[in-house]
Formats: structure tokens, sequence, C-alpha cells
């Protein structure tokens, strides 16, 4: 094919031009996109009459006194530790089991496994408002239906599944020489899995830790039912939800109630996202 | 006219060079290889003529055209890549010609260009298999395929046998010189890490460590006169064997074991490195040659043999003898060295003119 | 647990004879310990309550005192009758069936465009579009409220001031818009995710294939069109399942903003279940009816999942039969 004709083409600054062109547009897009966000954080530090007054994003006299209104009077503090200690306790359980159950499941043989695998799989398909009522009802029955033990228990059902078939891959993919090395070495099973194959899946206890704090931190359907007629012990999701309902027109404060809502785990997002990140796409190649 | 040729093309990743100016004229229809250990820069080589990465200074020249600011696809090259690079989901007839319909030619011709590079590599039979369903010399030949139909002026190959066990590698090897043949007129460019493909397929080869040219020329030229020390220890197997020797006084030498060895020519007076390859040494009794040794391994090979020999100051050179011929573990040895030897520098340069007689 | 039955070789005899059922459980023992914490997390918040939801399925009960009366299917055969329970039925499904290819679709788009490592800052992008996934449903409630309110709200004020409205838009407050502004936040809150596992697909295609096809002269629009969509096809597949399972776990969106309002508009099946369950609306609680639809519901999807997944099958066995 004779390419002669077409000589000298554009030059090589035709693709990168038309790369910054993406990405100015993307850059626009973006800031669409997150423009919901960005107004509530500047909102937040607005007075209400401020807010009103349509000024843009930028805060002309900028204040806390709605983040100092919504932690006390509004009792958001409180919710802010409350969700600490469901999302701490409910990330620590799930990642031990998790980690226990995959483990053996991806690694070991023994009689019903297959019977557990299929069973675990068939429960990826039922939706969550199937099951509420029957875990309430358990919470009731065990006596902690009204308090922030059975919230922790209960978040930890939320992506179990998922955690358990992602350790239970990890640990299938470990070459067979770690255990049985460990065995040449006399090391037992326990001590094993605690000492070896426990620290090298760290990856994957990483992204754990990160989607349960995600999903417990953000729960609402089950906080919600638990805990909305008792103020005491609301998580932060259900706190701000109320909110609304009491203080409607206080937007300055429910703007930084939900601030403090969403800081912590945007940080932790940003510091940590390539195992969330990872954490999805593993699954989805599963 | 010249093929390809490249003048002080030098490349920088960010601040660091990788290719530090390098001159190469390969003629229309040769079959060059760009051979070195790996990190020697060959594949940035290859993949600056095709354009898939920058030129950071220097000209690059196909045909007469300078190409250093023209597309891939408008440089006239086509190019075989290590993995092949083929589509999964297509078959091989469609692969073949998947470039060439998504630039306008009609379907009729696009047919006729596959069917005929098809023949050429025999591969008819498998024009309406996908990818996953051939092995991978077959693979291979399909991206080969794939290569011919563009009608290019240069082939350009980045290390393809490398993903094929040893039996195939050899076949393979001996099918793409005849391809040469076949396709007249083509210049190819080769790439490897593998002396021995270096040695057997090309015309000339390139040998280049860390982003510079050690040597250019023909197999046996490289073999026969390397222009330094690396080269003499890269090309020919089993490797060169290299002995340093001391500076002495005038034309009097030492091995380091005090056997005296007489230099005249370039190396009076000056440090130098002996090179002997493995077939150019002679096993003799003990004292009858230049200096002694004890066998330490023996590799049979069948044709030969390679008879490892620890020197008396402690270095192991490699002997080539017939085959059969079972030196005894153990056994002390005299070497005799009766054919052609090399000498090097201080810097690793080649000296010539330079005579030996072993006392 | 059984002793270790000790095979014994009889004489003569050179067959093995499996260990019995109980030798092999106790020689698993530790691996049953280490299921213990896991299973029972499972056991007791996955597994119990789906059974469970079967069972009380089958009763009237309000949930406040421990009065279950059983009466059998009468719950499914008042949930025939129903017209809130079919019309959230039938909202559940508009939900998903519009939410799930756009949500893909841009995603998609956006993968692709993201793909390219040569962009600069296209690490950046990815967590911009990734934030409104890790936004607490609830503050996502309360934004969006704020933000579309007919009074004052920022996006009626900028889309008057761009002449692009007369008057203002009650996005939450018409019942004719109120569905198709929720799938809109939907999708907007979930792009990240959908987004996340194309890349990962898109990962499958090695770079070599993309010089080839330069070397080629083929064109980036043909490559994505021709070879890397093609490619990542199978992909597509689980990606939509999921998506799609998602979209029908929508509650805490709907919850938070509209309570299901107005007028029912936005009631799709976990609101209609949560209404009947909890009584928002001031009437008695009906767990057992509530969990009657729940088990209808569920039943309904897994058989369309189970359908959906025998279509691609049969689909992908006769592509092959046909060497297509």
């Amino acid at each position: 094919m004779a390419h002669e004709s077409q000589a000298l083409r554009q030059p090589l600054t035709s693709p990168r031009l038309r790369r910054w062109i993406v990405s100015v547009v993307l850059a626009a897009i973006c800031c669409v996109w997150i423009y919901p966000l960005l107004w509530m954080v500047s909102a937040s530090f607005k007075s209400n009459a401020m807010i009103f007054a349509n000024e843009g994003l930028i805060p002309s006299q900028p204040t806390v006194e709605n983040y100092v209104k919504a932690w006390d009077q509004a009792n958001i503090g409180a919710y802010f530790f409350n969700t600490l200690f469901v999302t701490v306790g409910s990330v620590i359980i799930v990642t031990i089991a998790s980690a226990m159950m995959g483990y053996v499941l991806g690694r070991r043989r023994f009689p019903g496994r297959a019977l557990i695998f299929g069973l675990i799989i068939f429960t990826l398909f039922v939706p969550q408002g199937y099951t509420i009522i029957p875990v309430f009802d358990l919470l009731t029955r065990l006596g902690i239906g009204q308090s922030l033990w059975g919230v922790m228990l209960a978040t930890s059902g939320g992506s179990f599944v998922i955690f358990v078939l992602l350790f239970a891959g990890y640990f299938s993919q470990m070459p067979n020489e770690l255990e049985e090395a460990a065995k040449m070495d006399g090391v037992g099973f326990v001590k094993t899995f605690w000492y070896v194959m426990l620290p090298l899946s760290k990856p994957i206890v990483v992204t754990v830790v990160v989607m349960q704090t995600l999903y417990a931190w953000n729960d609402f359907l089950l906080p919600l039912v638990i805990t909305l007629a008792n103020p005491a012990i609301r998580t932060l999701s259900v706190g701000v939800y109320a909110f609304r309902g009491e203080n409607f027109v206080d937007w300055g404060g429910m703007t930084a109630a939900s601030t403090i809502t969403i800081v912590p785990v945007v940080i932790l997002f940003l510091f940590l996202q390539r195992y969330f990140i990872d954490g999805l796409a593993g699954a989805v190649k599963g | 006219m010249t093929g390809v040729s490249l003048k002080n093309v030098k490349k920088t990743y960010g601040a660091t060079p990788v290719i530090h100016g390098v001159d190469i004229e390969i003629d229309k229809g040769e079959f060059v290889v760009f051979v070195g250990p790996s990190g020697c820069g060959k594949s940035t080589l290859l993949r600056m003529i095709a354009g898939l990465e920058e030129i950071s200074s220097g000209d690059v020249f196909i045909g007469d055209r300078r190409v250093n600011d023209v597309d891939p696809s408008n440089r006239g090259v086509a190019m075989v890549f290590q993995t092949y690079a083929l589509y999964p989901h297509m078959t091989v007839d469609q692969n073949m010609g998947f470039g060439l319909r998504m630039n306008g030619m009609p379907k009729a011709e696009v047919a006729q260009r596959v069917m005929q590079a098809a023949k050429i590599l025999q591969i008819e039979e498998l024009l309406d298999r996908k990818p996953r369903q051939l092995s991978g010399g077959q693979r291979q030949r399909v991206a080969i395929g794939r290569a011919i139909v563009r009608n290019p002026q240069v082939f350009l190959f980045d290390e393809p046998l490398s993903n094929l066990d040893a039996e195939l590698r050899v076949a393979t090897r001996l099918e793409i010189a005849k391809l040469h043949q076949q396709l007249a007129g083509s210049t190819m460019i080769y790439v490897t890490h593998d002396q021995v493909e270096a040695m057997t397929l090309a015309n000339k080869i390139v040998v280049l460590r860390k982003g510079r040219v050690e040597q250019i020329g023909p197999p046996m030229e490289l073999y026969d006169n390397p222009a330094n020390m690396f080269v003499a220890g890269f090309i020919g197997s089993p490797r060169m064997n290299l002995i340093t020797t001391g500076k002495g006084d005038g034309a009097g030498r030492a091995f380091p074991d005090g056997s005296a060895l007489t230099l005249g020519g370039e190396a009076a007076g000056r440090a130098a490195t002996l090179g002997v390859r493995a077939d150019q040494i002679t096993l003799v009794a003990p004292g009858a040659g230049a200096f002694d040794g004890r066998v330490s391994v023996v590799e049979r090979l069948g044709d030969s043999e390679f008879v490892y020999v620890e020197t008396g100051w402690g270095q192991e050179l490699v002997v080539r003898v017939e085959g059969g011929t079972n030196t005894p573990v153990g056994h002390a040895v005299g070497l005799s060295l009766t054919g052609r030897t090399h000498f090097f520098d201080a810097e690793g340069q080649a000296l010539s003119g330079v005579a030996v007689s072993a006392v | 647990m059984a002793d270790i039955a000790s095979p014994v070789p009889h004489t003569g005899a050179t067959t093995r004879h499996p260990i019995s059922l109980g030798a092999r459980l106790w020689k698993s023992r530790i691996e049953y310990l280490f299921l213990v914490p896991g299973m029972l997390v499972f056991g007791a918040f996955i597994l119990y309550p789906i059974v469970a939801s079967q069972y009380f399925s089958l009763l009237q009960w309000s949930g406040f005192d421990a009065n279950q009366t059983f009466i059998g299917l009468a719950n499914y055969a008042e949930l025939l009758g129903d017209k809130f329970f079919w019309d959230a039925f039938g909202r559940s499904f508009l939900f998903t069936v519009s939410t799930v290819p756009l949500q893909m679709l841009v995603s998609l788009v956006f993968a692709i465009i993201l793909n390219n490592k040569l962009l600069k800052l296209s690490s950046l992008f990815r967590t911009l579009i990734f934030l409104p996934v890790v936004t607490p449903v609830a503050v996502i409630g309360i934004v969006m409220t704020i933000m579309l309110s007919p009074f004052n709200g920022p996006i009626n004020m900028g889309l008057l001031d761009l002449k692009l409205l007369a008057r203002p838009l009650d996005f939450l407050g018409d019942p004719k818009l109120v569905l198709w502004t929720l799938a809109g936040i939907y999708v907007w809150k979930w792009v990240g995710v959908t987004m996340v596992y194309w890349l990962a697909a898109l990962q499958t295609v090695p770079a070599e294939l993309y010089e080839a096809a330069r070397l080629d002269g083929v064109k980036n629009w043909q490559m994505t069109l021709f070879v890397v969509l093609p490619m990542i096809m199978p992909f597509a597949i689980v990606i939509a399942l999921i998506s799609a399972i998602s979209a029908l776990n929508v509650f805490p969106l709907i919850q938070s903003m509209t309570q299901g309002g107005p007028f029912f508009a936005t009631e799709v099946m976990e609101v209609y279940i949560f209404r009947n369950a909890f009584a928002t609306a001031g009437a008695i609680p009906r767990l057992g009816y509530a969990s009657a639809a729940g088990v209808f519901f569920g039943v309904a999807i897994m058989g369309l999942t189970i359908l959906q997944i025998l279509a691609v099958r049969h689909l992908r066995n006769r592509e092959t039969a046909n060497g297509a």
C-alpha cells in the first residue's frame, strides 16, 4: 500500500491536543458532578440568612456556628460516636469472621464445603428489604433490639458474603508451598493461619476493612428501623434524616450535620481508594 | 538506496537517557538483528523506528523519507509483537484483514491479500479459526501474516520466538529465514536477546549495550573480529575465555600463575586481556602447553564435549573437544593456544597486530 | 463426635474402605471451628432472615406483641388484590429498567475515556466521579432535597437564570417528575461503581493490541467499536446483573428523600414493605403481610434472574454453534 502520498501527516501534538480538550471537558463535567457536595460544604459555613441570599460558593462571612449548633444541640456529636462504635465493632467482627471462613473455604477440603459455597452464593441474590423484618425480630428477641450492640451485630451481615468470597478467592490462589513449609516446620493450623497466611492477605484485609467501614458508616435502613424511636442511640445517617423532620428550614444546621457525616469517609476513601477499587474489580472478575 | 537509517538517535525518559546517540545504516533487503542483554535498548530502538515511541533527538529515515513525525501507520512498516497481539474475538481471516478493512480497502482486495499471505505461511486451513484454537506457533504465523498483508517496506520483529518452547523455536527460526528469501526485497529488523538467533538469521548484527552500539557487522565478522570484550563475550557459545594478563615489561608477559607468554605488537607494555574461544585451545600433556590446569567438569553433548579446566590461578576455562574423547575429571592437563587469539586493552577495546608465542 | 473408625482391611481383600462420615467430620474439626464465627454471622443475619421471612409471611402479626396468628396463605391472597402492591411492583421494575441501561452507558463512556493512561489527572477524575458513591444516602437525601427545592433551590434558580425554565420545577413534589428525578439521582450516585467494574474489564485488553491496531492505521473509534467493546461484552452481562440487583435495593435513597411520596408516586417495593411493616403512615403495622410481600417480590426477582442467566447461556451456546 503506497503511503508516500500522505507524506507528512499532522504532527504528534494533535493527539496531545485532543487529550487536553478531553481533560478540560471532563474537568467541567466533574465540577458539575460534585457541585451538590460543594454546595453543601459551602452552605454549612454560612448562616441561614446568607444561604438564602444566593451568593455563590464562597461564603462572604464564613461561620462555624452551624457546626457548633449541630454538634451540641442537635446531638450530632453523640450520633458521631454511636456511628463510630457500630462501624469499628462491625469491622472487627466482619474481618476476622470472613477471613477465617474464607480461608477454610478457599484452601481446605472438608465435607459440606460445596454445600456452604452454594448457600452463600444463593443469598447474594436476595434484596435487603426482604430480610429487615426478621433481623429486627431476632434482635428484639435476643434483647438487643434497642441497643447499639444490636445495630453493630446486624450491620456485620451487610456485605459479609462478598467478603468471604473475596478472601476465599485470594487464599485459594496462594501457593501451596507456604503451608507445606510451615507444616515441615511443625507449625500448627491456627498458627499458620495467623502468622503466615493472614499477613499475606493484607491487600484483601484492607479492602474488607475499607468496604465494611464505608458500608457501616453509611448504612441507613437497618439503623433507621432500630434506632429511629430512640434518639440516644441513633447513628449519623439516621440523625441527619431525623434532623430534617425536626428542623426543616435550618439548612445551615443540616448541611453542617451532613458535612460532619461525610468527612471521615471521604478522607478514608481518598487515602485508601486504591484498595476499595481493587476490591470491587476483584469481585466482578470472580 | 538505503532501507532504514538512524542518525545520532537519542532517547530520554524524563531526565534519564536510555539511548545515547545511535547510528545505524540498514540496506534495503537486509535482515538485521538488534541483539543485546535486557535493558540495552533494542526494543526501544525498534519501537522508535515503528513510531510507537517518540524520538527525543536525532533522525530516523525509512527509504529517503525522514519519519520522525510520521504516524506509525504511514511509515511503511509492519510489526510482529512478542505476544502476537491477535484480536481474540476475530477469526484468523478477520485478524489479518482488520487493518486494511478499517482503512477502506475494498473487500475483494482484502480477501486477495489475506489469501496470498496465508499461502506463503501455509495457514489457509486456519483462516476460520479463532486465536484460542491455535497453537503458539500457528498464532505466530498469523501475526506474521497480518504484517505481510500490509506490503510493508520494513518488517519489524520484537522477540517473536521468546514465547515458544525450545523445539518450536528452532523450527520457526528456519521458517523466518525462508520467509526472508521468499519476500525478496523486504527489509527485516529483528530484535532478540538470543545470540544464536542473531548469528543464524542475520545478514548484519547490531550489538547493543546500555543504549550504545558496541559493534555492527555480519555475523562472522563479529565472531572472528570482535571489536571489544563485550561483543567477544556475548557472541558465540560457549562464551569466549577471557584471561587477564599482567603488564609485564617489554614483550614478555606472564599468566597469573607465572607461566610466561610473549606478546608483540600493540600489546607491548600495556595491560591486556587475552581472549580465546573454546575450540581454539588444544589439550596436551601437562607442561607441553602455554600453561597447566586440572579438569573440573566435563559436559558431554554427543558430537562434542566441553571440558572445564581449572587453571593454576583459579580461573575456569572451557575447552571444546571431539565427542567420545572422555577426558577424566581431575586429570591434569596442559592448554596450548594453537588457534586464533584476541587481545583487548584495559578499556576492553580490541588490539590488532598482536602476535603471541608461548613459551 | 463419632470415634475415628479405623478401616481394618479384611483378609485377602485389597479394596480401600472409605472412612465413615463421622470420621471425616472429626478430621476436619478445625476447619469447622474456623467456620463458626462466620457461620454465626451468616446464619443469624443472612440465612435466618430469609427462612424466617417465609414463615412470617404466613402470619398475621403486628410486631409489637407476641400475638401471632397463623393464617396460612391468606396474606398472599390479599396481596394479589392489593393495588398498592402491584403498583409498587411495577414501579420497582420501571425504576430498574430505566436506570440500569443509563447507568451502564454513562459509566462505560467514563471508563473508556479514563482508561487512557496518558490522560492527565485521570485518577483525580475517577475519584471525583466516585465521590457520590461513598456519600451516605441520608446526606444525599438532605442535600438534594434542598437543592431541588422549588423555593430558592439552587438548581431551579440556575435553570431560571439560564432561561431554560419559565417557572421552577417541583422535582420532588410533582408526582409525574419525581420518579425520574430519583432515577437520575440514583444513577449519579452509583455510576462510580459501575465505572470501576468497566475499568477492570477494560484492563483485560492488552496494551500490545492497541499498538498493533495503531500500526495498522486503525482509528481510535474503530478500535473501541470493533475490538474493545466485543472483548468486554462478557463482563457487561455480569455488570448488568449486579446493577439490576442493586437497583432493586434503592430503598435508602427513596425513603430518605420522599418516603415513597408524593401520593405514593415513588413507592417502590421495599418502601411498600417498610410502610406496611413499620406503619409510618399511622396505620397498624402488619409484619406478616409485609413479609409476604417481601417473599413474593424476592421470589419474583430470583425467578427473573434465573431466566436472565438461562437466556444468556442459551444465546451464547447458539453463538458458538454458529461459529460467529
